[in-house]
């Protein structure tokens, strides 16, 4: 009864072989990208060549080419390799429609993937992901 | 001429460690003793290995946010190194693999019958190629950051066990296919512990050898199905109930274990035993490379192993160094290679062919220090334990970096994990690191540096053992290249890492 019971659980396992989570938002093999809600553009800009150490990464919300103001934006930077510490940082609006990261910084070279949020003052929620490869200094 | 050593008549029949058995903690006979304590380790293990697949599957394809891949190649397998230097060969213990075995008994019924494993393939090399090709994937593929992969792998190892069970003898896997579990074994070699009779005249009078073959006890002779020996429950020594209870499935007999190559820690033995005479013994984690232990058994595909596996650990650590990018790019340009799979392929079979070139100089050296004469082969038997006590201290050392780094991170998976699937969970990504960044270097290079010891005083023993007096001379080239090895390892670990998942360039 037991094996029976295990067998029935691994190959019902197998269902899951016709899934797969959704694919990540945008472009995610581009050093820019962009997400939108239904009339918001999200462009995420990033170092022309990241290295090891501090790194502004730039976040444009834009709605009909017009700057959107009063959205908190975050940068989750994770390393593609499991166990690492990701780098969260907020990023503060610094001119109209334009967010800034003021404390992010890349900890180690390597493949990166950065996961940009954006609430919107209407509650809107934007989400992009950025991958980049990371230089050592 | 016959090479069959005659057992003794009595005594030992083989050298086997007389240390503290651990068996003899309270409880600890008694509950091994009982016939689902392996499945309590088990569950555990099934439990996790359903995650992987369903979050590898299903869940954020982004590595360090996934089970699967956070589960598969960050605890797995620094809790792998961690079991066998403190304890022993503990995965295989709770392995859920084998949990198919039932399945596939039924199976085999319907089949008829049963075939038996190639006679060319009962050795190390399929595995030693199995776990290369592993090894090349990882790198090629790389399934350290694809989940849907890593997933894949664990479906594959689950169908994997299951077919060869289905058609072969009770543990062909683990013993000739398992490229995990021959990764335990060879590095067992290192552990503290290893199973051994407690009274070795009890086992010479001992008839049915069930730790071995296995027994069937009840009270109602007519229940057993014959084709294991019967023992009554008045002639079991702290009876531990009526049923099947099966022997070694990799053809171990307790008395006359050497080591713990092919031991996968099932503990069948400990429940078969009729006479409650097996022990699990403390022992130096050096006995077991001074002591020939693979030799009769096991012989040169088994060295062979050990020593491939030390350069394989180098270039699996090499491979996230830069310098490492730097030779890669040039060896493209080079050879015109540029497919990464053919380029990383070409590095691993150099690597494999230069790290057996210098382990065979090494040996062999030794040897003609030592006036042994010219014995490529021998000599690589002779000294090849050296390489696997060093080899285990840098995978040692190198995964402990990752488990290090990371380990807590494990409860921001799981608690994303659920958010993912809707749960109102927020995930506390700030949880990651066991120890301080700053005590990284010195605890790795430390752990490389404590087995280079080992390997030092594993070279030091065979030397003296083989050698007499001219072990002075004998032991020196082999000394000089595991202080070289190590010198090379502590550089690795101290050179700033990188991850990356292509090695022609970055992707962006």
């Amino acid at each position: 009864m037991r094996s029976i019971a295990v067998f029935l659980s691994l190959t019902s396992l197998l269902w899951l072989t016709a899934c797969r989570g959704p694919a990540p938002d945008g472009d995610d093999s581009a050093a820019a990208a962009s997400g939108s809600a239904p009339d918001v553009v999200m462009r995420v800009e990033t170092p022309d060549a990241p290295s090891v150490g501090p790194a502004v990464i730039e976040v444009f919300l834009l709605r009909d080419d017009d700057g959107v103001d009063g959205a908190e934006v975050d940068v989750v930077g994770d390393m593609t390799h499991a166990g690492m510490e990701p780098v969260i940082a907020d990023a503060p609006m610094d001119a109209r429609g334009l967010y800034r990261t003021d404390d992010f910084a890349f900890t180690m070279a390597g493949d990166w993937i950065l996961t940009v949020t954006a609430n919107l003052p209407d509650g809107e929620r934007l989400r992009d992901e950025v991958t980049l490869t990371v230089r050592s200094p | 001429m016959s090479r069959r050593v005659p057992l003794p008549t009595a005594g030992a029949f083989v050298d086997q460690p007389r240390g503290f058995d651990l068996l003899s903690l309270p409880g600890l006979r008694r509950f091994l003793r009982w016939r689902y304590a392996r499945l309590v380790f088990q569950i555990p293990l099934l439990v996790l290995a359903v995650f992987v697949i369903v979050d590898g599957l299903t869940g954020r394809q982004l590595a360090p946010r996934n089970v699967a891949t956070t589960a598969s190649w960050l605890h797995y397998r620094g809790l792998v190194v961690i079991a066998l230097a403190l304890v022993g060969n503990a995965f295989c213990a709770a392995c859920p693999l084998m949990l198919t075995r039932g399945p596939a008994n039924a199976t085999k019924r319907l089949l008829g019958r049963e075939f038996r494993w190639p006679a060319f393939l009962r050795s190390k090399w399929l595995v030693a190629g199995l776990l290369a090709a592993i090894l090349i994937s990882y790198e090629a593929f790389g399934l350290w950051a694809s989940p849907w992969l890593t997933a894949w792998l664990a479906i594959a190892y689950f169908a994997a066990a299951y077919a060869i069970d289905v058609l072969f003898p009770a543990g062909t896997f683990c013993r000739y296919v398992c490229p995990l579990g021959n990764f335990n074994f060879a590095f067992s070699a290192a552990s503290p512990t290893q199973i051994a009779a407690v009274d070795p005249d009890m086992c010479r009078s001992c008839e049915a050898k069930p730790c071995l073959h296995g027994r069937e006890t009840y009270a109602d002779p007519s229940r057993a199905r014959g084709d294991l020996a019967h023992l009554a429950p008045h002639e079991i020594v702290a009876f531990n109930g009526e049923g099947r209870f099966p022997g070694c499935e990799t053809n171990l007999m307790v008395p006359t274990m050497t080591g713990s190559m092919d031991c996968t820690s099932c503990f069948n033995c400990v429940r078969a035993c009729p006479y409650d005479n097996v022990g699990l013994v403390v022992r130096s984690p050096t006995r077991e490379a001074t002591t020939d232990a693979w030799g009769r058994r096991w012989g040169l595909p088994a060295i062979a192993l050990g020593t491939l596996l030390l350069w394989w650990g180098l270039l699996n650590a090499i491979q996230m160094v830069p310098p490492f990018y730097d030779a890669a790019t040039w060896l493209a340009g080079a050879t015109g290679i540029r497919s990464e799979g053919v380029l990383l392929s070409t590095i691993f079979v150099l690597t494999s062919a230069i790290g057996l070139a210098v382990s065979f100089s090494g040996a062999l050296l030794s040897d003609l220090a030592g006036g042994a004469g010219f014995a490529p082969l021998r000599a690589l038997r002779r000294w090849g334990y050296v390489y696997v006590v060093i080899g285990f201290g840098f995978w040692a050392a190198h995964y402990l970096f990752h488990f290090l780094t990371g380990a807590v991170s494990i409860v921001p998976v799981f608690q994303h994990f659920f958010e993912w699937r809707g749960f109102a969970v927020d995930p506390n990504w700030r949880l990651a690191r066991l120890v301080p960044s700053a005590w990284l270097f010195p605890l790795t290079a430390g752990i490389a540096s404590a087995y280079a010891l080992a390997a030092a005083w594993v070279t030091i023993r065979i030397g003296l053992r083989d050698f007499g007096r001219r072990a002075a001379l004998a032991i020196w080239p082999m000394l000089l290249l595991t202080v070289l090895l190590a010198a090379f390892q502590v550089i690795v670990l101290s050179l700033p890492m990188e991850m990356r998942g292509t090695i022609l360039g970055p992707t962006s």
